[in-house]
This record gives C-alpha cells, sequence and structure tokens, in this order.
C-alpha cells in the first residue's frame, strides 16, 4: 500500500512514504478525506485522508507553493488528486479492467472515514512530518 | 495452413504441454548445473567453481574474458581462473552461465534457420545492453541485472523454433507438404513464444524479475517505474526502432511503446539517441 | 505571448500545469473537457494543447480527432494516466506530439512543453544512424509514421531579420546601414513581433534590451520557442560592462551595440549571413551582393564570388541565353580583384557560348576601362539597359 502511494508521491511531491509503526491510530488523521470509486466486476472504493497540517503540506508540495499561500479549495484539489491518481495505479497493479470513477471529498458533517470493516484493508502511512490514511473497501462506499 | 491457424493449434499443443509438464525444455548444460549447484553450496569456495568451470573450455575463456575486460580489470596482470572468477563475483558468474546456456539454444543445424536465430540472439543482446543501460542512466539500482533480462526476454523463440522444425520434418517428411517461408515461419514464432520462454526461466529457476521481463514486454508497470520489465519492453522496442531485429513490426504500435516508455522511465531524447547510436554495429559479431 | 491551453477535468492538474507553463513565460487557458477544449481553440489563438485522455462530456481523443478534422493543427502533448499502447497509437496516428505520463514530474511538463514548441524531432531520429541496407523488417521499423504537425511557423514566408525595439529611428538606421539585399521586418512592440513570429520565419531577431514594460529575456524566450532556428541577439547600448556576457547569460546568443557602427554591421554581416547569395542569378542577370565590409574583408569577398560563379553560369547558359548581365552592384573599390573576377566570368561565358555585359556605377566602368581584357566588355549603367541594349 505505501509503495502505490508513493509512485504518486515519489514522482510529484518528493516524498516517499512507509506504513508507521506500532500500529498508530488512523483516526486522528482524517481531518479531510477523498474517496474514489471503481465499479465493476470487481468494485472498490480508495479512500486517502489526512489532519490539517498533513493536508496543508500535501497542497504545498504538489503546487509548489509555501504553506501559507495554499487556500483551503487547493487542500482538497491535493487530496482528490492524490486518491485518483493512487487509485490509478491501484488498479494497475491489480490488473483491473474496470474505469476510475471520480474522486469527491467526503462531504463536511459526516463521519470523516466509514470506520473499516475488519476485511477492508486500511494502512496508516508517514513520509516526514506527514501522515496519510489510505484505506480500500471491496464494495462501493 | 495460415499461419493465424498455425500459431493458435501450436500454442495449444504447448499450453498443454506446459499445464501437464510435459513440454520437453532445454536443460542446462551439465557443467552450468554443477556450478551453480556449488555457487549456492555456504562451504564451497572459488577454487571448486573454478575445477567446476574448467571442464567447459568454452565457459571458462568468457569468464577469464570478462574478468581482464576494462570493466574487471586491476592492474593488468593475467588472472587464473580461479582469480578470475573471485573478481567477478558470485552473481556475475551466475549471469554468465545463463547468458551461455541461453546463447547455445540460438545455434540450428539447419543454415537457414540459424541465420534468423543469429539475428534474435543480436536483438537479444541489443536489448540487454539497451535494458541496463536505460536503468543505469535513471539511476536505478542493479541496472546489471537488467542485461540478463533483456537478454532473456525471448529465450522462448529458439525453443519455439526447434519444436517448429521438428514439426516440419514431420510434414514434409510423413505427409509430403509444403512448409511455411521464413517471413511466417517468425511470425508464428513470435505469437507462441511467450509462454515457452516462461516455463524455460521457471526450469532455470531464474529471479522473478527475469520472469516477469519474458511474460509480458508489451506494457508498461506504471506502479514500478524503473522495474526491469519496463526497461526490457522500452528497449525491446527502441531495438526494433533501429532495424535490430528479425520479423515483422507494427511500426505505429511500436513508436507508441516508446513514446509510452519515454515518460514512465524518464529518458530524454538527447539520451535515446544515444543509446540507439550504432547499435547494430555494437551488436554485429558477438554471435560466435 | 504563446498561448498553452491544458484541458485536464482534474482542478489539481490544471492548476500545476498553469503554474509551470506561466513560469516559462506563457500564457495559459484552461478546459475541463474536450466540449470546453474545442470552444477555446475556436476563439482563441494557442500554441500547444496539453489534452487528458479520460474526461466526462467529451474525452481527450474524442476532442483531438475533432480538432484535426476541423483542420486544426496545433501541437499536442497529451497528459495522463492513460499508458495503453494501443490508445496512445490512436493518438499518435491523430498527430500528438508528445506524451507525459501521470503522476509527473514538473520538470519532464516543462522540458516537453519547450521541446515540442521548439520543433524538435523527439524519438522520430532513432534508428537514422547510417547502417546496412535494410531488410524489409527493417524497413518497417525504420519507418517513422509519428511525425505531428509541423511546428515551424505557418506560411513559409521567409525574412532575414526582425528587430524590436520601441524606437522607430533604430529600425531606420540599420536599415539604411543593412545590405538591401539582406531583408527586414520592424516592430516596436514584444506583441507585434510575436505575432509575426507566428507568421514567418527569420534569420535573425534583434531584440531591444531596454523596451518599455516588456521583459526582453522573457520576450527571447518566447521567441525561441516560435523561431526555434533563428540567432536571438541583444541590442544594446554600449557600455563599460561586459555587456556581451551579460547577454548571454540571459539566453540571446549574442549582441549588437547601438549605435550602429559600419564595423560593427560589418561583423553582423559576416557572422549571420555569411551563407547569403553573394551572386544572385535571375533570368540571364548576376546580381553581386553589394560589398560592405572593411578592406581587409575584401579579399574574402572576392573568394565568394569566385567560388560560386561558375554554378550561376551553368544555370544561365542551361536556360539556352546567348547573353549573360554581371550585375557588379556596388563592388569594393580594388580594381584589380574586381577586373580578374570580371576576366574569369567572361573567359567561363564564352565557354558557355555566351557573351558578357557589364552593370554597375560609374566608378566601377572607369575602373574596368583600365585593362585590356576587360575594357572591350559592354557597360550599362542598369540592368534594363543592358537587357535593351543586349
Amino acid at each position: 500500500m505505501a509503495s502505490v502511494v508513493s509512485g504518486v508521491t515519489e514522482t510529484m511531491l518528493g516524498l516517499t512514504f512507509s506504513a508507521a509503526q506500532g500500529g498508530q491510530p488512523w483516526n486522528e488523521l482524517v481531518w479531510r478525506a477523498a474517496v474514489l470509486p471503481i465499479p465493476g466486476a470487481r468494485p472498490l472504493t480508495v479512500g486517502l485522508s489526512s489532519d490539517q497540517p498533513g493536508c496543508v503540506q500535501l497542497a504545498a508540495k504538489m503546487f509548489q507553493l509555501e504553506p501559507g499561500e495554499v487556500a483551503d479549495d487547493m487542500l482538497s484539489d491535493a487530496l482528490c488528486e492524490l486518491v485518483n491518481m493512487t487509485a490509478g495505479l491501484l488498479k494497475s497493479n491489480l490488473k483491473l479492467e474496470q474505469a476510475l470513477g471520480l474522486p469527491r471529498l467526503v462531504p463536511s458533517g459526516q463521519p470523516p472515514v466509514p470506520s473499516p470493516p475488519p476485511a477492508s484493508n486500511a494502512v496508516v502511512l508517514r513520509a516526514d512530518k506527514v501522515g496519510l490514511v489510505l484505506w480500500v473497501f471491496e464494495g462501493i462506499v | 495452413m495460415s499461419v493465424e491457424k498455425l500459431a493458435s493449434e501450436l500454442e495449444v499443443v504447448l499450453t498443454k504441454r506446459i499445464q501437464s509438464d510435459q513440454l520437453v525444455l532445454p536443460t542446462m548444460p551439465a557443467v552450468a548445473l554443477q556450478v551453480q549447484a556449488i555457487l549456492k553450496d555456504p562451504d564451497a569456495g572459488m577454487k571448486e567453481v573454478a575445477t567446476a568451470l574448467e571442464k567447459d573450455p568454452v565457459l571458462s575463456a568468457r569468464a577469464l574474458r570478462m574478468a581482464t575486460s576494462a570493466a574487471f580489470a586491476a592492474g593488468g596482470k593475467k588472472a587464473t581462473l580461479q582469480e578470475a572468477l573471485a573478481r567477478l563475483g558470485t552473481k556475475t558468474i551466475k549471469g554468465l552461465l545463463v547468458e551461455a546456456a541461453a546463447q547455445k539454444l540460438f545455434v540450428s543445424k539447419n543454415p537457414q534457420i540459424n541465420e534468423q536465430l543469429k539475428v534474435l540472439w543480436e536483438h537479444s543482446v541489443a536489448v540487454g545492453v539497451m535494458a541496463r543501460d536505460v536503468l543505469a542512466l535513471t539511476g536505478a539500482p542493479e541496472s546489471e541485472g537488467a542485461y540478463l533480462a533483456g537478454l532473456l526476454h525471448d529465450v522462448g523463440k529458439p525453443v519455439v523454433a526447434t519444436m517448429l522444425l521438428e514439426l516440419e520434418r514431420q510434414l514434409t517428411e510423413v505427409y509430403q507438404r509444403n512448409w511455411i517461408d521464413s517471413g511466417e515461419w517468425l511470425e508464428v514464432i513470435a505469437k507462441v513464444h511467450r509462454p515457452v520462454g516462461v516455463a524455460l526461466a521457471e526450469r532455470w529457476q531464474l529471479p522473478p524479475s527475469i520472469v516477469a521481463c519474458i511474460k509480458e514486454s508489451q506494457e508498461y508497470d506504471k506502479a514500478e517505474r524503473n522495474s526491469f520489465a519496463n526497461a526490457v519492453c522500452f528497449s525491446n522496442a527502441l531495438a526494433k526502432k533501429s532495424g535490430v531485429y528479425a520479423g515483422h513490426v507494427d511500426a505505429e504500435d511500436n513508436d507508441a511503446i516508446i513514446m509510452i516508455g519515454r515518460s514512465v522511465i524518464g529518458i530524454s531524447d538527447d539520451i535515446l539517441r544515444t543509446l540507439t547510436k550504432g547499435l547494430r554495429e555494437r551488436v554485429s559479431g558477438l554471435y560466435d | 505571448m504563446p498561448a498553452i491551453l491544458t484541458v485536464d477535468d482534474s482542478r489539481a492538474v490544471r492548476t500545476i500545469v498553469g503554474k509551470q507553463v506561466r513560469e516559462l513565460g506563457f500564457d495559459v487557458l484552461e478546459a475541463e473537457d474536450g466540449i470546453q477544449g474545442l470552444q477555446v481553440l475556436s476563439e482563441s489563438s494557442v500554441d500547444l494543447v496539453l489534452l487528458d485522455v479520460t474526461m466526462p462530456n467529451m474525452d481527450g481523443p474524442t476532442m483531438l480527432q475533432k480538432m484535426r478534422e476541423g483542420g486544426n493543427k496545433t501541437p499536442v502533448i497529451m497528459l495522463t494516466s492513460e499508458s495503453k499502447r494501443t490508445i496512445v497509437a490512436g493518438a499518435m496516428k491523430q498527430g500528438i506530439n508528445d506524451y507525459i505520463l501521470k503522476p509527473f514530474k514538473p520538470e519532464e511538463l516543462r522540458a516537453k512543453v519547450l521541446s515540442v514548441l521548439q520543433g524538435e524531432p523527439g524519438a522520430d531520429s532513432i534508428g537514422s544512424d547510417a547502417a546496412p541496407a535494410p531488410t524489409a523488417a527493417e524497413t518497417a521499423a525504420t519507418v517513422a509514421p509519428s511525425s505531428g504537425p509541423a511546428t515551424t511557423p505557418a506560411g513559409g514566408r521567409f525574412c532575414d531579420v526582425l528587430v524590436v525595439d520601441d524606437m522607430e529611428n533604430v529600425h531606420k538606421k540599420l536599415r539604411s546601414m543593412l545590405p538591401p539585399h539582406v531583408s527586414l521586418n520592424a516592430y516596436t512592440s514584444a506583441a507585434q513581433a510575436l505575432a509575426a513570429c507566428r507568421e514567418k520565419v527569420f534569420k535573425v531577431v534583434l531584440i531591444d534590451t531596454e523596451i518599455p514594460d516588456v521583459n526582453s529575456t522573457v520576450l527571447a524566450q518566447q521567441v525561441r520557442v516560435l523561431q526555434p532556428h533563428a540567432a536571438i541577439l541583444a541590442l544594446s547600448l554600449r557600455t563599460a560592462n561586459d555587456a556581451a556576457g551579460e547577454v548571454k547569460d540571459q539566453g540571446f546568443d549574442s549582441v549588437l551595440f547601438k549605435p550602429f557602427r559600419p564595423e560593427t554591421i560589418d561583423d553582423f554581416m559576416q557572422a549571420y549571413f555569411d551563407n547569403q547569395d553573394f551572386l544572385q542569378v535571375e533570368d540571364n542577370v548576376l546580381k553581386m551582393a553589394p560589398f560592405t565590409g572593411k578592406a581587409d574583408r575584401v579579399d574574402r569577398f572576392f573568394r565568394q564570388l569566385h567560388a560560386v560563379y561558375r554554378e550561376a553560369l551553368e544555370k544561365v547558359a542551361a536556360a539556352c541565353y546567348d547573353e549573360v548581365v554581371l550585375d557588379l552592384g556596388s563592388p569594393p573599390g580594388e580594381a584589380d580583384k574586381l577586373a580578374k573576377f570580371v576576366i574569369e566570368v567572361a573567359e567561363r561565358s564564352k565557354e558557355f557560348g555566351m557573351t558578357l555585359s557589364l552593370v554597375g556605377p560609374e566608378p566601377a566602368r572607369k575602373a574596368m576601362a583600365g585593362f585590356t581584357e576587360t575594357k572591350e566588355l559592354r557597360f550599362f549603367p542598369s540592368v534594363q539597359e543592358a537587357r535593351a541594349g543586349g
């Protein structure tokens, strides 16, 4: 999972993620989340979230701005683009012949991330000071 | 029989034989197998390796030549076989054994087929050399391994060629039927060689990264941009574009593979031109 | 200013692309899908399209197809996470110029944008080095089908010099000092100059380093994109500083100092127009280029003439003329060297069965009258009179 995200972030952001050690709780990293459905024969949902400093770092690196210059819509754009590209690589890895859906933000006021069912794959990833949660659900959330 | 029909029938036969483990595949030469076994033995030293390798003068000569080449030479002193092997190291010796074993497959008693196999071998060397250089230029570690991956990406072709030759002998002797021409012959081989190559690589216990190159060298792996498979896919298309290939080339398809590969691997056009410059001259005459 | 259109449904990608492209000094236009993209193309002048594949409403391949069907040959770089070779091969048939796989490094984007706008051959030149006679398979492999639409400025109209300077007097002065056969287009604003760069092909572009409200370095970069083969020179006041070194650091090829002096114009001519036709052929008239240089260039001038006159005479002879006219133009003052050249041309003309007449100013007539071998040649003050007289 870490290598899939890093496949995107190393190229675009210069960040390499690895799985956080010691079972770090994921619910601290859900300030904002974006999900992308992959409907089809093997439906999947890929989600990505981070805390506020993490979202700012990601957006600043993606748009090559100072963290203070990042606007709120850029935080969302960066997260959506990241989940889009991550899902693309995941699809390629799993050799899925299914079209990607459009990324969308989890609406504010709702639980940011549905609790991962036991069968789902959720992993906390870290690169420098940026923490991310990446999760993949079987089915469309 | 049309090329398509012959290829699809051959594919069915081959798949069945591979699945039932009944496909007769060439084995590694006995000396190479013996050396490989010694290399796996933690208690064995280079002396034992040298003793085993000496039984094959061609392999010994190759090892000596490689050890005294610019990359490995240290002072120009003439080395003994044992010293040469120590200089090369275990990994390089293993590669040398596989390369020598593979090259033996690209030899046929039939002069016409031998000529085609020669071109196939030169193509394989070109792909190996470029795959290594492509990865080295992008700063990828382990670029040396890409040479062997490129060299072996078409290793199923000579095996299928031998099978076709046998089939031809049966058809012409038993049924008095005409055989296909060399162009069609290459087309049939191109359509069915991959599963045979994979089976051979597994039989020879080659690493999975090399098996992946044989299995799939037509699409890129986006997740691992500097993989051996990507370098081989790209180099294969470059060799074809440079004319170092025997067989039909779909030029539009090949150009697309190159265009995608430039971005996937991250190679500039200047480097590309350097990679392919004089490629034909570099690989011709390597078939001895 | 060259404009680039980014067509992508991802606002993040459009933002990233926009930032990179603006830093290169280009204008950026945006579209969210193929429909919007076509709309922008119909309304604005665009030099390059960066096109995604998968988009809602109209995808990239469809937009590309509609562009080409409509005769729009704007260069296109496909910028996509799609890596299927069948899709890329299909787009190549429609004439895409390059391809970038997402996620991409900003430097790859910048390099490919500049490369495509400068009309570089990309991977097409692979396999073009000399090789033994190809087999049928090789022929198939080395045929490059992927040449995209031409990126050379349209129209095929060639002009020698483009000068951009807000002072019209500079244009006039330069025009008066350049030889008449050197064509010159002059503009006072960057916008006019860039428009001309889209229409014509220039050999040398001169850019004033002090145009009001224009960063001449950025303008030079934009001109270089549109005129990849032109030499781009800064027009600068002569200062005590190392102006030549400074302008090279800013991306200019060299500098031409103001105010213009005959010797600097002479150096300029030698550096950039040395291969100009020293002897132009029009019907049966051989027109010598005017000599504009210093005395130490006279020998070089005649060496060039001696090297090219035979071929020029052959052209006239091949057109079955009995008469050939040599227009001396404004020759150097060294009469002996001019006479030597004229004698050679006369002798060679005779070998072709043609008689030689001369055209030139009065001093040249007097000079030719002073030599036995040339005094008998017919001499006219103008080409029209020579033709009438012949």
